[in-house]
C-alpha cells in the first residue's frame, strides 16, 4: 500500500512524456466526468424511489394530496420539499442524512408503532426547519410575488394579503398537513 | 433542530466538501497517469524513440 | 300391426319435420354467444332508462365550487351546508382541520362562522368546556355542494321565517 503511494506521488511528480495538451485535456474531460457522475448519484437519492426505500408509509401519504397528483399535472417529490436546491446546502443536507443511516441500523422507527411515537417529533423538526429558512422549498415553486389574487379564493386572498404578505408568517406556518397525514396536533398555534 | 446540532452539520457539510474536490482530483489523476502509462509514459524503452 | 307401423312412421315423419320447421324461427340469442336476451323494458331510474345486463358509461364527476358565500339554510336546525372545497383537509383524532377556523378561538383571526353552542353539551344537555366527542367529526352532518342540477325538479321553499 506504501509502496503504491510513493509511485503514485512520484508519478505525479514527474514531467510526462504527452503532449501538455493531451495531460491537460485529459485533466478537463476527467473533470467533466467526474462532476457529472458525482451529481448523477447524488441526485438519484433523491428520486421517490430511493426514499421509498425505507420511508415507504410516508411516502405513501402524499398519494391523496394534491401535491401528487391534480388537475395540471405539475407535482413536487421528496426532494423538491425535504431537499434544499442550492449545491452547497444541499451538501449539507446530504451529510447530515448520515444521521438517518444511523437511525436505520438501530431500528429507530422500524416498526408502525414506534413511527407513531415519533411521528411528532419528526415533523416539528421538519416544520422548524422550513420557518427558519421562510419556507423556502414552498418558494421555489409557489412565487409570492406573482401570486394572481382574482384568481384565487375569498379564503386565501384573506390569508395571503394579511399576514404573509407582512412577512409575520411563512407558508408552513398554515399549510402543515399538506403533503403527509398530520401527528398530534394538540397544542400547536393555529389549530383548535 | 437546536442551533448547536445545526452548527455541527454546517461545519460538517462544507467540510467535506474539498475532500470531495479532492478525492475528485485522485481519482482523475489515477486514471489519467494510467491511460498516460498504456501510451506516452511507458517505463520500457519505446523501440522508435527518435 | 301395418297400420300400426304406418301410423308411427308418419308420426316420426311429423316431428322430424316440425323441428326443421321450427329452427327456422328467430332465436333470442341475437349476438351469438348462447344467451337469450329478453328486454323486459329496462330499468327507469335517475340515471336514465337502461337494460339492467348493460354497462353505462360513467357520469363524469361534478366540480365543487372552491370558494363561496354561506348558503342560506333551509329548515330550522340544518347543518349548514360547506360552501367551499374540503379537498385535503384532514378530519381525525390527530387533528381536525374545520377547527383550526371554526373554533370560537380561530374564528376570530380567520373570519369564519364560529360553530354552535349546540356543539358543546353531550346527549344529556351537560355542558362540556371544549368540542363535545359526539359533534367533533364535523363532515358526519355537514356537506360540501356540488356544482349540478337538481336531481328532480322540485319547487322546494324554505319556510318564511328563514328566507
Amino acid at each position: 500500500m506504501k509502496k503504491l503511494l510513493a509511485a503514485f506521488w512520484r508519478r505525479l511528480r514527474s514531467p510526462s512524456k504527452a503532449a501538455a495538451g493531451v495531460v491537460l485535456g485529459m485533466g478537463f474531460l476527467g473533470g467533466i466526468l467526474f462532476w457529472g457522475a458525482f451529481n448523477t448519484g447524488m441526485e438519484a437519492t433523491n428520486t421517490e424511489a430511493f426514499c421509498s426505500g425505507c420511508h415507504a408509509p410516508i411516502v405513501a401519504e402524499i398519494r391523496e394530496t394534491i401535491h401528487y397528483s391534480n388537475r395540471s399535472g405539475v407535482r413536487a417529490i421528496c426532494s423538491d420539499c425535504h431537499v434544499p436546491h442550492e449545491w452547497t446546502d444541499k451538501i449539507v443536507r446530504k451529510v447530515q442524512a448520515s444521521k438517518e443511516l444511523v437511525a436505520y441500523m438501530l431500528g429507530t422507527i422500524n416498526t408502525p408503532e414506534k413511527f407513531r411515537a415519533r411521528r411528532a417529533h419528526l415533523a416539528h423538526r421538519e416544520w422548524q426547519r422550513m420557518k427558519n429558512n421562510d419556507s423556502l422549498e414552498c418558494r421555489n415553486c409557489h412565487n409570492f410575488a406573482y401570486m394572481d389574487f382574482s384568481e384565487q379564493g375569498r379564503r386565501s386572498v384573506k390569508q395571503h394579503s394579511t399576514a404573509l404578505a407582512k412577512g409575520e408568517k411563512t407558508c408552513v406556518d398554515c399549510h402543515k398537513g399538506i403533503a403527509h397525514r398530520l401527528p398530534d396536533m394538540s397544542g400547536i398555534e393555529g389549530w383548535q | 433542530m437546536s442551533t448547536l446540532e445545526n452548527v455541527i452539520w454546517h461545519i460538517l457539510g462544507y467540510g467535506t466538501m474539498p475532500f470531495i474536490f479532492l478525492a475528485g482530483f485522485i481519482g482523475v489523476a489515477a486514471i489519467s497517469l494510467w491511460l498516460l502509462s498504456l501510451g506516452a509514459d511507458k517505463d520500457t524503452q519505446e523501440p522508435d524513440r527518435k | 300391426m301395418k297400420s300400426l307401423i304406418r301410423n308411427l312412421s308418419i308420426g316420426l315423419a311429423l316431428s322430424i319435420g316440425s323441428q326443421v320447421v321450427v329452427a327456422q324461427e328467430p332465436s333470442a340469442d341475437g349476438d351469438g354467444d348462447g344467451i337469450a336476451r329478453v328486454s323486459h323494458g329496462g330499468l327507469h331510474s335517475l340515471r336514465g332508462r337502461h337494460e339492467l345486463d348493460e354497462t353505462q358509461p360513467a357520469e363524469p364527476l361534478k366540480p365543487i365550487p372552491r370558494d363561496r358565500r354561506p348558503y342560506p339554510s333551509d329548515y330550522i336546525f340544518q347543518p349548514p351546508l360547506i360552501p367551499h372545497s374540503i379537498r385535503g383537509y384532514e378530519l381525525s383524532t390527530n387533528a381536525n382541520k374545520c377547527l383550526s377556523c371554526h373554533s370560537f378561538r380561530r374564528s376570530v383571526e380567520s373570519g369564519a362562522t364560529k360553530i354552535s353552542v349546540t356543539h358543546y353539551a353531550t346527549r344529556e344537555g351537560r355542558v362540556l368546556s371544549d368540542v363535545s366527542p359526539r359533534r367533533y367529526f364535523c363532515l358526519q352532518c355537514h356537506v360540501v355542494q356540488a356544482d349540478a342540477d337538481e336531481l328532480i325538479e322540485n319547487s322546494f321553499k324554505p319556510v318564511d321565517s328563514l328566507r
